[in-house]
């Protein structure tokens, strides 16, 4: 039987390496993937995650344990994630998602194939991401996290509310508008093309 | 119609893309670096109060003496009527008491009939 999030936490507080080590194997795939997907490359992921794990650990005595780990963890992971997209934008560097579209993408050549073989290449399947994540630049960075939450991590509306910090209803919006503008974003892109 | 089909189609390529999009895997000894590094960084229950007790000695010893010390202060004051806080508050009462004439009614025995022959 699985040990319970709570008795984890509880056993951490008490310093114990062992539950430090079980809390982040069950959680790390949900943190890294948030981190990837909404900074857009595997540069700073790991350096993210660490910080996130520490600085929940560090902190575990203030956490609620009537409230899921899985959202406080989000939390914490998408206040990093802000933080770390504040920091460098303050000091700009091309991103390779932004690289690889002066380069030009074709993207009806990799729907088709996609559509008619059903499998994509590892370089198929990046250059499909450094598209979405071109799209996504245009986006404010809290459509961009609600975004990442939803479509890619696939959490819930209430779990997204709780780790932006807003109401359910509120996020509805936000996500229906942001999916208008990546259409959008991607119809213009898509249109440049042709 | 065409504007239709052209939505519909930017709605499929968004869904294809996030589809499409690969995931990342975290490196294979992350969770046992990030326990070692908690362990080390992460304060024990035990520590944190040994810790806070050693700051705190100083602070418990020197109240400790303070207490100590007007007890025995207010132990002793009936019996000799005398307190270092007098000591602190004198206003210099008693050295206003004291008049020229006593000062050298005091002084008369140095300067005594003999000793003026003497010179």
């Amino acid at each position: 039987m699985q040990t319970s999030d709570a008795e984890l936490v509880t056993r951490a507080m008490e310093g114990d390496r062992e539950a430090f080590r079980a809390i982040t194997e069950r959680y790390q795939r949900l943190v890294f993937s948030i981190a990837y997907h909404y900074m857009g490359s595997g540069n700073d992921v790991e350096d993210i995650a660490q910080d996130v794990f520490l600085r929940f650990f560090q902190s575990i005595h203030r956490y609620d344990t009537s409230r899921p780990l899985k959202n406080w963890l989000g939390k914490i992971t998408a206040n990093r994630c802000l933080d770390e997209l504040r920091r460098q934008r303050s000091n700009p560097v091309h991103s390779m998602a932004e690289l690889d579209t002066e380069e030009g993408v074709d993207i009806n050549e990799l729907f088709a194939k996609h559509a008619s073989t059903g499998s994509m290449s590892e370089e198929e399947s990046e250059r499909c991401f450094q598209l979405l994540h071109t799209a996504m630049l245009g986006l404010s960075d809290k459509d961009r996290m609600a975004f990442v939450l939803r479509e890619m991590e696939d959490l819930e509306y209430s779990q997204i509310a709780e780790i932006l910090g807003t109401s359910e209803v509120a996020v509805r919006i936000r996500l229906s508008r942001t999916r208008q503008k990546l259409e959008g974003e991607l119809r213009r892109m898509f249109d440049e093309q042709l | 119609m065409s504007n239709s089909k052209k939505r519909l189609d930017s709605s499929e390529m968004l869904r294809f893309l996030v589809e499409a999009s690969p995931g990342i895997e975290p490196p294979p000894f992350f969770p046992a670096r990030i326990a070692a590094l908690a362990s080390e960084r992460v304060p024990r229950f035990e520590s944190m109060l040994l810790a806070l007790t050693k700051r705190l000695l100083p602070v418990l010893l020197s109240i400790a003496v303070l207490v100590c010390l007007v007890s025995y202060n207010v132990s002793r004051q009936p019996a000799e009527s005398f307190s270092y806080f007098e000591i602190l508050l004198d206003t210099g009462e008693q050295a206003e008491q004291i008049t020229l004439e006593e000062v050298l009614a005091s002084l008369e025995p140095l300067t005594s009939p003999g000793d003026a022959d003497a010179d």
